[in-house]
């Protein structure tokens, strides 16, 4: 059975490298706005509904949905050098993390050391307790979509 | 104590979901088990979604007494058949529930719904803390493309993004179908349609 199917990934493998498309010109996109967000340490301990979405229009009823997972929430806590305890992709025990700012006023959340490293999250909005966040790492980004948190409790 | 009778109270409350149409799971039935984990965001690559042959979709001589148009579900053989009429039936490979996990009934389709959203179970959240609890619909959903709702149940019939999972024991009691297939289902199946989950290997 193992053989047919490498038999058939080999077929579709061929089949494949038959088919050719024409190449598009592309005009360069224009730079992706940076988004203003304020979002200090002290914003994020807390109980928080988690929900992830991927397309925009799904935007509004993930943070319906987050806010209806406060019944199981993601739980942040103060860490001890000043940041904050949050799992890293794929971790299941959480490390200390910390808000970093870039030279372009981006904001991340992530491990010390410079921002905009593989294992931080972009925080692409922080207003009324709901903070939108992507992963830098885009198999990670692709795998969990933007993640969603509305704080428990929030108005 | 607490966990042993968490414990009763989930299998109690399991079997309550199922036993009202449903009977005893044949014993001693060969399965065989894939230990793999959901994996929540994994979008399958084409060479992954290409079944072997036998479990493509395919018209296949099937006697049944069952109207044309019923589903059949044969656990054991993880096929899903759509009656045709005239001894004929077009089948589908499909994964299926674990030990312990699977069932036979009667039900019918109570509803359809194109990329399903997802909720892990609260088990998998106390694994994976830093799952979100809902995940949209998508490609990467662990529901795949499409969902049939079975009855007023948990189970369902969908698609998946562990295409290797089709032809094993692995879900909850749910079938599932490669997302290609699934869509073709879905375009095929109304709801209302009746559905039979059988155990027993075809005769």
């Amino acid at each position: 059975m193992r053989i047919k199917r490498l038999a058939g990934v080999a077929l579709i493998l061929v089949v494949a490298a038959c088919r050719s498309g024409g190449v598009t010109p592309t005009a360069t996109p224009p730079p992706a706005a940076i988004p203003i967000v304020t979002l200090a340490v002290t914003d994020l301990p807390g109980r928080w509904g988690l929900a992830s979405y991927r397309v925009e229009a799904d935007r509004a009823r993930t943070e319906t949905e987050a806010k209806s997972a406060c019944s199981n929430p993601y739980n942040i806590e103060a860490g001890a050098n000043g940041g904050v305890m949050m799992h890293l992709a794929d971790q299941s025990t959480p490390s200390e993390v910390f808000v970093k700012n870039d030279s372009s006023g981006r904001v991340f959340i992530g491990p010390a050391g410079p921002p905009a490293v593989q294992q931080d999250r972009q925080v692409m909005s922080f207003e009324s307790s709901v903070l939108v966040a992507e992963w830098l790492d885009p198999g990670v980004r692709e795998r969990f979509g933007t993640m969603v948190f509305v704080r428990c409790g929030a108005a | 104590m607490d966990k042993w009778i968490k414990t009763l109270a989930r299998l109690l409350g399991r079997a309550l979901t199922v036993a009202f149409a449903l009977t005893v799971p044949a014993l001693a039935i060969e399965s065989e088990e894939l230990q793999i984990a959901e994996q929540p965001g994994y979008v399958p690559t084409p060479e992954e979604e290409m079944l072997p042959a036998e479990y493509r979709p395919q018209m296949v001589f099937f006697r049944s007494t069952e109207p044309p148009g019923t589903v059949v579900v044969h656990t054991q053989e993880r096929f899903l058949y759509i009656v045709q009429g005239n001894d004929r039936a077009i089948r589908y490979g499909v994964g299926v529930g674990r030990d312990g996990f699977q069932w036979q009934g009667l039900l019918k389709i109570t509803r359809k719904q194109e990329w399903p959203d997802w909720r892990p179970p609260p088990e998998m959240i106390e694994r994976q803390p830093y799952l979100p609890r809902f995940m949209a619909g998508g490609p990467g959903n662990p529901l795949g493309a499409r969902a049939l709702y079975l009855g007023d149940t948990v189970y369902r019939i969908h698609g998946t993004n562990q295409p290797k999972t089709i032809g094993y024991a692995v879900s909850s009691g749910c079938f599932r179908l490669v997302n290609r297939d699934v869509i073709d289902l879905y375009e095929r199946i109304p709801v209302g349609t009746k559905v039979v989950v059988r155990q027993a290997p075809a005769l």
